[in-house]
This record gives C-alpha cells, sequence and structure tokens, in this order.
C-alpha cells in the first residue's frame, strides 16, 4: 500500500489474511482508523493469479471512491468469457482468481460504474501530484507484446460444451502480463517489481522494458528501494534492473511464495550482495511441528516422500520517507532481514 | 424321533390376507372384512401399524455388524500443485484441526487409486482420511484413502448463458 499524503491511499494487489479470510489491506487501513470509502483513491490488480486479486471484490465494494486498476488484457472479451462462466457454486473453493474477477466485473456492471475501471499498460500514469511534494507513480509494464500474447493465451482456454472443467485455468505465463511501478516521492524513488519474469523474449518481461526507452522517456530517476519481482527468483531477475533503474545497493524486500519455496538460497545470496539490506516478509523455510496421533504419523511416514509446514505469518514491513532524510523502516517479528555483509540478523 | 408340523387348510381367512397382500400392515378399514376376519386372527396385527417394512429395512442396514467400521483419525483437503513422472506435491489443509497451518507434501503417483490416475492434474482436488477400519468378520487395520473430486463437463445450458453474459459485459465494458 502506497500513503501518498493529503489522506490518500493506493491499493497495489490484495490477498486474504490466512486466519481471518479478509482482505489484509482493508483490515490493515480499518486499523489505522482510515475511511476507507473516502481515501483510498486506486486499487491495482497487478496481474490474475490468486495471490494478488483475492479479496480484490470486497476491497471494490468498500472503497467507494477508488478506480480499479487493471491490464487490458484482463478485460479484453476473452478474459471476460471465461470469468462469465463461473457463478457462485458447489465448487466455489475451485479457480479462486477466475470466481474474484467474475465478481469483479458483475459488481461493476450491476452497479454501472464502468469508469471505475482504468486500463493499464507500460507508460500508464496513474497519477502525478505536483502540490508540496512531487508525487508520481507510472506503470512500466505489460508492454503492447505481452497484452496481445496474453489475449492470444486466453483465446486458446475458450470453454466448449462437453469440456472437462479444469482447477487451474489461469496460466502461469500471465506473469508476463504483470504490471510493474515506478513510483516517485520528493527526491526517493521506488521501483515495485510485480511478478515480472525475464524470458528472454526483448518484447516481453523486464527485456521490454529496457527495450521501450521507457526510463529516459518518462525521466525517471533511480530507485533506492526495489521490491523484488517474482518473490526473488532467478527469473524475476534482469541484470540491468540493478544497473538502470536502481541506486548502487537498493534495499530491497520481497514477499515468499511458500508452494516453490521461493526465495530460495541461491536467490537470497544474490540478493543480499546486489542489496544494502534484503528483507523477506517471513521465512518461508520455518517448518513448524504439528501435533497429531501417532498411528497418523506412522502412516504418513510410511506414505510420504517430502513433508514441510507452511509458514502462514503475515509480515509487515512499513517504510516511511522523511523529507530530507532516508528510510525510516519498522518490520514486525515475522520479518526476515538480511545485510549485504552478514547472514540472518533476523 | 419325527417332529411334528402343522399345515393350516386353504381356508377363506388366507384367501383374504393375500388378496389384501400389499397393504398387509395399513390399518384396516373399520367394519371392514378384513378388520372383521383379522380380529378373530391376531389382534396383535392391527393394533400396531407402525411396523412398517421400509423401517425395518432402514434399521437392517444400519446395524449390519458384518460391515467394518471405519474411525477416521485424520482428514485433509488437498490440492495439485506440480507433478512429474513418477510424483505429485500436493498441499494439504488440515480439516481435523483446521488451525494447523497448511503443508506441502510429496507423494508417489502409485499411493493413487488407479481410478483416479486419470484425474492428477495440477489443481486437482482431493480429500485424504487415515484411520483404523475393523469388524466383527475383519481384524484391525489402518488405512489411507485418497479420493480425487470429480467435476462434471460444461453443458449447453452454461455455456449459452455464458455467451449472452459475456456479450453484455463485452458491451457494457467496451471490450474488444
Amino acid at each position: 500500500m502506497l500513503c501518498l499524503g493529503y489522506r490518500r491511499w493506493f491499493i497495489i494487489d490484495s490477498c486474504l489474511c490466512p486466519e481471518t479470510k479478509k482482505p489484509i489491506a482493508l483490515s490493515y487501513l480499518q486499523g489505522l482508523g482510515v475511511d476507507v470509502s473516502r481515501d483510498v483513491i486506486g486499487i491495482l490488480i497487478t496481474h490474475w493469479h490468486s495471490d494478488h486479486i483475492a479479496g480484490a471484490y470486497e476491497l471494490l465494494k468498500a472503497c467507494l471512491k477508488a478506480k480499479l486498476h487493471c491490464s487490458s488484457a484482463l478485460m479484453s472479451r476473452e478474459a471476460i468469457s471465461i470469468a462469465s462462466l463461473y457463478k457462485k457454486d458447489i465448487f466455489s473453493n475451485t479457480d479462486i482468481e477466475i470466481r474474484e474477477f467474475s465478481q469483479i466485473i458483475k459488481f461493476l456492471f450491476e452497479t454501472q460504474d464502468r469508469d471505475r475501471l482504468v486500463l493499464v499498460k507500460n507508460r500508464h500514469a496513474f497519477f502525478d501530484y505536483r502540490q508540496d511534494v512531487s508525487t508520481r507513480l507510472v506503470a512500466l509494464s505489460p508492454s503492447d507484446v505481452a497484452t496481445t500474447q496474453a489475449i492470444a493465451k486466453l483465446a486458446t482456454l475458450k470453454i466448449k460444451e462437453g469440456d472437462q472443467r479444469v482447477r487451474n485455468i489461469v496460466p502461469e505465463n500471465e506473469n508476463l502480463n504483470a504490471v510493474v511501478l515506478h513510483f516517485t516521492f520528493g527526491n526517493l524513488s521506488v521501483v515495485l517489481g510485480a511478478d515480472l519474469e525475464e524470458t528472454g523474449n526483448p518484447q516481453t518481461g523486464w527485456s521490454a522494458i529496457f527495450n521501450s526507452n521507457i526510463i529516459s522517456e518518462l525521466s525517471l530517476p533511480v530507485a533506492s528501494l526495489f521490491k523484488v519481482s517474482h518473490h526473488g527468483s532467478q527469473t524475476g531477475h534482469h541484470d540491468k534492473i540493478w544497473q538502470e533503474l536502481l541506486t548502487e545497493k537498493p534495499l530491497s524486500i520481497t514477499t515468499p511464495y511458500s508452494r516453490s519455496h521461493l526465495p530460495k538460497t541461491e536467490n537470497i545470496i544474490r540478493l543480499k550482495a546486489l542489496s544494502s539490506y534484503f528483507l523477506v516478509t517471513r521465512d518461508s523455510k520455518v517448518s513448524k511441528k504439528i501435533k497429531r496421533d501417532p498411528m497418523v504419523e506412522r502412516e504418513l511416514k510410511a506414505i510420504v516422500k517430502e513433508k514441510r509446514t507452511l509458514n502462514d505469518k503475515m509480515g509487515h514491513i512499513q517504510i516511511r520517507i522523511p523529507l530530507d532524510g532516508e528510510f525510516d523502516i519498522s518490520v514486525n517479528e515475522h520479518v526476515i532481514r538480511y545485510s549485504g555483509k552478514n547472514s540472518i540478523e533476523n | 424321533m419325527s417332529t411334528a408340523v402343522a399345515i393350516p387348510t386353504q381356508d377363506s381367512t388366507y384367501e383374504l390376507l393375500d388378496q389384501d397382500r400389499l397393504n398387509d400392515f395399513r390399518y384396516p378399514e373399520p367394519n371392514s372384512a378384513r378388520a372383521t376376519m383379522n380380529s378373530k386372527i391376531n389382534s396383535a396385527l392391527i393394533e400396531k401399524p407402525f411396523l412398517q417394512r421400509s423401517a425395518n429395512a432402514y434399521l437392517s442396514q444400519g446395524l449390519d455388524l458384518n460391515e467394518p467400521r471405519e474411525e477416521i483419525k485424520q482428514q485433509w483437503s488437498g490440492v495439485v500443485t506440480s507433478i512429474d513422472i513418477n510424483n505429485l506435491t500436493v498441499q494439504l489443509q488440515d480439516l481435523t484441526n483446521p488451525q494447523n497451518p497448511n503443508e506441502i507434501i510429496v507423494l508417489s503417483r502409485d499411493e493413487i487409486d488407479n481410478k483416479d490416475q486419470s484425474l492428477i492434474q495440477v489443481g486437482a482436488q482431493f480429500y485424504w482420511s487415515i484411520g483404523y477400519r475393523q469388524g466383527i468378520k475383519y481384524s484391525k487395520q489402518r488405512f489411507s484413502n485418497i479420493r480425487f473430486r470429480r467435476l462434471p463437463k460444461w453443458s449447453a445450458g452454461e455455456i449459452k448463458a455464458a455467451e449472452i453474459l459475456t456479450g453484455e459485459y463485452a458491451d457494457f465494458f467496451l471490450a474488444d
């Protein structure tokens, strides 16, 4: 979440609290006493995966003044035709991302509020305030080619009578359609990498950003804070991110992706070396011992080849940017801190 | 030694009951021929109208002690997160103790029932229970039962309704 001053908030992506099943952003802002119906000016869904869209419908309903920003591929006829198939039924715990999107377009349609929807591609400016402090948010991706590819991929998923229902219909390469952001607040800048990955194709992924001349076109200052893309994975890396978009040794932060065990050890070593500090919102490797009936444990031992417990604690990193100083960072107890010199400091 | 068995003669009483066979346990109409006859034969028959066959069938099924009983110790719901030729990686949600965190485990494909092998794909959902099974004719044994969910195919009606909705949405959102 970005707080832009003057009681303006901008929410980037949505996910649910594992315990309450409520959108975390909503709980956090309401906990701070923010009037979300008035003070949230925008909600961005960087791409169509459940860990980025879950709860966005509830956010949209609560944040009455907020525009909903998403990639134009997500509002293509191909995407809408998939979402139109899904409604509340007995399989409602499947295809979370499609059902969430389906609820969003149904809500906007029923409220006849098309103007709340804003389609995004590279060079899109979300806002550019020139009051006391210059505050600007622009999109560095997706490229036109990435958007076209995403729509073409969605077209291949068109469902026909007699087709078997499949559970995970949104393709994994939807990450190439993710919205990367460049945020400027006064003299400090931030790059928010979303889940954008690099494939080697010069017209998609990170390469498209560096081949499009967008950095000089928009006079983007180098950033000293980087939300590392795609949970710190190797596929989220591009050398030019560190050479052209960021200052030397920036402060880097990321969120883990427990299913894929990201960031992996080699990712952490790389990111530590590139950063002054590297913060991860929680340690995905923590393996809590669960107490069970001994008989169940014996049976599991006989069947299971590998087993680990997911760390579902919610880490929180708060970074304040004083007008004339360095970052003021506060974290909660779940955040892991790696420094460029030492190993885990925690 | 011999055993004597009394066989009743075919008289009018039994003919009447046979005609009324479909309503063996129906309370007879007052003053009907059957009520009169029954009262002479066995008054208990008409004084207990609730002895119905369906109830007997239900009770006998529920109390069949010859079938093994299952004592479930642990249940999960799971979703397949990745697969390869030999194994599947799944994420488990504890249904027995919902406060427990989710777990990621790797299983051999051999652990999955042959009937469910074709359902193994990323995103597939299943239920898994572990427990004891035992009965009068069965020795106590552990069991582990993984059953994949079966989802119906998309119907013509669902596709048609979605197409209409897509048209309305696309017009409203000016989608290409």
